[in-house]
């Protein structure tokens, strides 16, 4: 399948082993892996409320990636975006409606287009998977994106006792409301464990930037923050 | 500016980690009783039944209002349109005086709450108390309910003590069958003595006319019984076809609310009593509409589905941390956010939607399926459109879009943003990102170089 792929802006400015891994893992599965000229989802102008200044970076994807087999991106928040827009700023435009289902998040690519079901892989780690919101609320996946895990020798996966609890990023709601967010942050790291796993495993790197850089703040070394995309690439999937 | 002052309201509630305490307490309870309740299909099947019968209502709203008030009048029930706050106070105002009414209980009334009928009452002389336990408490502190279905939900067991203390001017001790027992000592003599008794009302049913109230104390019975007046003030959308989509609607209420497959008292009020029968000799029935026609037939219709059950303040991790005195308004969490600003028109009520991290979790749990985060990013954007935003974000976002669209702004932008972070990292917006958090190091390189590199991609155009 020739597949497109969208990096994300967090994912080229602050997390591009995510995008890396990414492409590695569809290339691994057979696939070709192009890029089109890309900018970012437009996220942190619509979820302010600037609708007219997110819509140029939806129309800017529609622009590059109209007539994709399918788009995969690593982040489901990006995601959701994207797909909101392309209905919501282009629901008038046919490519943008044939576009809007062919966009997926690694995970949801791997499971549903894909196929795989618990694929075989090695990692030595313990780990607690992070469920984020836009993939599991938004784009209603829970935490399916954990099927992908369970086939992972070497791997100890436990999650949050309230998974459905936000980490308190929300983009532009961490600056709006710092004390907040922290707060958020707080209580998820609160339920770490002990002793704390090795990684906090997410599929969203803004949910990561929020728990890493609270930790990081806090002179804490473990758990470190992991992108499921860089585990699945270094256990191997798809080999 | 608006945003400020709910920005400056959640800071305060934030720094307050008691009230995070006492507030994550209250709602796991809530929502962990609310998930033993119902199996995941048995709720699902439910959910759909209690949203359609919800929809039907909100659809054909004005027909069913018109049905309601022909059959409660019918049965002698007196019916009053409050096109705002000022009318529905100054109806509550008339029926007191013209009965003479001094002593007034209440109960179980958020419409109430939302026209500020106790303080009206009170510069006519007229001493409103109130009887529900939970607002008892609150009223007792000087405050409002934080939470729609457990007003006092924000306050501990050793604060209500020593409220119940001063008020008895006797020590009360903290556990619940010595506070149950202060309350229902202090109350039961009020219920006699009352001229006149409010109740809220959680449905109207359209086919019969009658008045709907849901409580777990009973409370709310003695004061739709006991008075010889009773007065009912109902938002309007809270009529439904008839008993069948009542009893859809009723299935799922007390199990989000708080756990319980049933109800403690369910009362159907329907009218006066008769000639040698029990009860009030007068009812009324006031429908509260308060900005709740302009919101039908809109994009936010499915709002007014709102069954009140408080499952979305639950579930919401914003609320956990500031309780519901930080949104400002009688309706909190995320239906207090969607709510707020399509019923109220000042600024701050505007500001609201901003306070949620859009984590969606509220729309999940919503028993009649409101598409919560959708509205609140909608209402945002109508903020805007009205001027209520964080500062200099009007310009930071036309300055976003310029410099990062077309993409090949972006790769320039992009070339530039290590630099540009470090001259700007002193920028508001920057540090209240980095007072608390570190941020990660600026990639050096543009990811599709390092792409190509590896000769993972093939580059289009």
């Amino acid at each position: 399948m020739r597949i497109r792929l969208f990096t994300t802006c967090l994912g080229d400015i602050f997390a591009q082993e995510a995008v890396l891994s990414t492409a590695r893992i569809l290339r691994r599965l057979g696939h070709e892996v192009t890029l089109p000229e890309q900018t970012c989802c437009g996220q942190p102008a619509y979820n302010s409320g600037f609708q007219n200044e997110a819509r140029p970076f939806i129309g800017d994807f529609l622009n590059g990636f109209a007539g994709s087999d399918a788009v995969v991106a690593p982040s489901g928040s990006c995601v959701a975006m994207l797909r909101r827009g392309l209905l919501e700023f282009f629901g008038d435009d046919a490519r943008a409606r044939e576009l809007e289902p062919r966009v997926f998040e690694l995970s949801q690519f791997l499971l549903d287009v894909q196929g795989l079901k618990a694929p075989p892989g090695h990692f030595e780690a313990r780990v607690i998977y992070h469920e984020s919101c836009h993939l599991s609320h938004w784009l209603h996946e829970g935490d399916r994106a954990r099927e992908l895990l369970a086939g992972i020798a070497g791997l100890e996966v436990r999650t949050f006792r309230e998974p459905q609890l936000c980490c308190g990023f929300g983009g532009t709601f961490a600056i709006h409301f710092p004390d907040l967010s922290l707060a958020m942050a707080d209580e998820k790291l609160r339920d770490l464990g002990d002793p704390p796993p090795d990684y906090i495993v997410g599929s969203d790197e803004g949910c990561l930037m929020q728990l890493g850089g609270r930790l990081a703040a806090q002179g804490v070394r473990r758990p470190e923050t992991l992108h499921l995309n860089v585990l699945l690439d270094r256990a191997g999937v798809g080999k | 500016m608006a945003v400020e002052e709910v920005v400056e309201r959640v800071r305060k509630a934030v720094a307050n980690r008691a009230l995070h305490d006492a507030v994550a307490r209250s709602v796991d309870r809530h929502s962990y009783a609310a998930l033993r309740a119902l199996a995941p299909d048995v709720r699902a099947v439910y959910k759909a039944r209690a949203r359609a019968a919800r929809l039907r209502s909100v659809r054909s709203l004005p027909d069913l209002v018109a049905q309601f008030v022909l059959r409660a009048e019918a049965r002698g029930v007196r019916v009053h349109m409050a096109r705002d706050a000022r009318e529905a106070v100054r109806i509550v105002a008339e029926i007191a005086r013209a009965c003479g009414a001094e002593r007034v209980v209440k109960s179980k009334s958020m419409a109430t709450e939302e026209v500020d009928l106790n303080a009206h009452l009170a510069s006519e002389g007229i001493q409103v108390l109130e009887t529900d336990l939970g607002e008892y408490i609150v009223q007792l502190a000087g405050q409002r309910p934080s939470h729609i279905v457990a007003p006092c939900l924000h306050m501990t067991r050793q604060e209500i003590a020593r409220l119940f203390s001063r008020e008895a001017g006797r020590e009360i001790a903290e556990d619940t069958p010595s506070l149950t027992a202060f309350a229902r000592e202090r109350l039961r003599e009020e219920f006699r003595r009352a001229d006149m008794g409010i109740s809220g009302g959680n449905f109207l049913v359209a086919s019969d006319g009658a008045v709907v109230v849901v409580t777990n104390e009973g409370n709310g019975r003695m004061c739709t019984t006991v008075p010889p007046v009773h007065v009912a003030v109902v938002g309007v959308e809270k009529v439904v076809r008839d008993y069948e989509d009542l009893a859809d609607v009723l299935r799922i209420l007390a199990v989000e609310a708080t756990g319980q497959v049933i109800t403690s008292y369910l009362s159907i009020v329907r009218g006066p009593a008769g000639p040698g029968e029990e009860g009030p000799r007068e009812v009324h029935v006031v429908l509260l509409d308060a900005g709740r026609s302009g919101i039908l037939g809109g994009p936010r219709e499915e709002v007014l589905a709102c069954i009140r059950c408080g499952a979305c303040l639950d579930i919401c991790p914003v609320y956990r941390q500031t309780g519901g005195h930080a949104y400002g308004s009688v309706y909190s969490g995320p239906i207090g956010a969607v709510l707020t600003p399509l019923l109220r028109e000042d600024p701050e009520a505007q500001a609201l939607p901003f306070l949620s991290s859009l984590c969606g979790a509220c729309s999940d749990i919503c028993p009649v399926g409101i598409h919560l985060h959708d509205h609140l990013v909608a209402l945002r954007a109508r903020a805007v459109d009205r001027g209520v935003y964080f500062p200099q974000e009007a310009m930071a976002f036309a300055a976003l879009r310029d410099a990062w669209t077309p993409p090949a702004r972006y790769r320039l932008a992009r070339r530039l943003l290590r630099g540009a972070l470090r001259i700007g990292g002193g920028v508001p917006q920057l540090r209240a990102w980095t007072r608390g958090r570190r941020l990660p190091e600026v990639a050096a390189r543009h990811v599709a170089d390092r792409l190509l590199d590896e000769g993972l991609v093939k580059k289009e155009r």
